[in-house]
């Protein structure tokens, strides 16, 4: 079983320390969900953890062995906020440079593959291209997958099927998701953790949020 | 390696205008002078390289993910594709060398 392990990351943005004292481990076959409030770094973390920004100082290994870029070699793979499909392939075709070829059979069962097959990323509405990416990155062949904000833009629909996916996914997966729609994060994670302050809090109850101060109430 | 090339060409593709623009600069000079300019065309050349670099991370740096989350660094994008259209203007050259001046051919 394979281990992502990210220890004493310290990152400073226009002087203010927003990442200070985070570690944080994410097994194979395990979601961790990372909660916090709007610009405490989650996004800012996992690009740390992919290697597409250098922190004053981070650790980040997996089985071990310290990695300097996460993709390299489709150790891991990341979902941004924003749209990254180029507009004018098919993605159909672009589907198939990061889709495990394991994984493909049911990745071309989804709903979404059938209604975008035969697109271009510029001729989806916003909610199927993000969902068709979102679901590109769950089956690609990483080891490790970082999902930030897997959920906006969605229908409630589609995020039913894209925890779906990643439940089956996640047998052979480490994920680490982040999202505010904190609701869909309790549900599908094994283990929780809130970034506050620059600091990992790891979540054993649900209502250490509320008393954290990340939630006013929690809607059972 | 099909799969690289694909890749780089898909990356290629949306800057393939700026980057014609400037061999056309140079073929087309190196037509009028002559020999004697090839040096001075492979400055325009890195200039065009340049003129890439800014118009991918200014309109395209978004889909910079796409080749990551396919296992590629960036700067490995821009390596091949800088040099398979280096490797081309190579060729294009040699095929048009019987037509390109051998001595200074400048009007005074």
């Amino acid at each position: 079983m394979r281990i992502l392990k990210v220890d004493s990351v310290q990152m400073e943005y226009q002087g203010r320390k927003i990442l200070r004292d985070v570690h944080l481990t994410c097994k194979q076959g395990e979601i961790v969900g990372l909660l916090g409030r709007n610009g405490c770094g989650k996004s800012s973390l996992l690009k740390v953890i992919f290697g597409i920004v250098k922190p004053a100082y981070s650790y980040v290994a997996i089985d071990g062995h310290a990695i300097g870029k996460g993709y390299h070699g489709n150790q891991m793979a990341y979902l941004p906020q924003d749209h990254y499909l180029p507009k004018s392939i098919n993605i159909h075709q672009l589907a198939k440079f990061i889709v495990d070829p394991q994984l493909w059979p049911s990745f071309e069962q989804l709903p979404i593959f059938e209604i975008c097959r035969d697109k271009k990323a510029n001729e989806l509405s916003s909610g199927q291209l993000r969902h068709f990416e979102t679901m590109m990155v769950v089956h690609s062949k990483a080891d490790f997958i970082l999902l930030d904000e897997p959920f906006t833009h969605i229908s409630p629909l589609q995020a039913d099927e894209l925890k779906e996916a990643m439940r089956n996914c996640v047998k052979t997966k480490g994920i680490i998701i982040t999202d505010h729609q904190y609701y869909n994060i309790l549900e599908v994670s094994d283990k929780l953790k809130l970034l506050d302050n620059g600091c990992t809090k790891h979540i054993t109850d649900n209502e250490q949020l509320v008393s954290y101060g990340y939630l006013s109430g929690i809607n059972r | 390696m099909n799969k690289t090339l694909t890749l780089v060409w898909y990356f290629y593709r949306p800057v393939m205008v700026v980057d014609l623009i400037f061999t056309a600069i140079c073929l087309v000079s190196l037509l009028k002078i002559g020999v004697c300019f090839f040096i001075n065309t492979l400055i325009i050349k890195a200039l065009g390289y340049a003129a890439m670099l800014f118009y991918k991370n200014y309109f395209g740096s978004k889909t910079y993910m796409f080749y990551r989350n396919a296992g590629y660094s960036i700067s490995r994008m821009y390596v091949y594709a800088c040099s398979c259209d280096l490797a081309i203007y190579v060729v294009i050259i040699a095929l048009l060398f019987s037509f390109i001046p051998q001595h200074a051919h400048l009007k005074g």
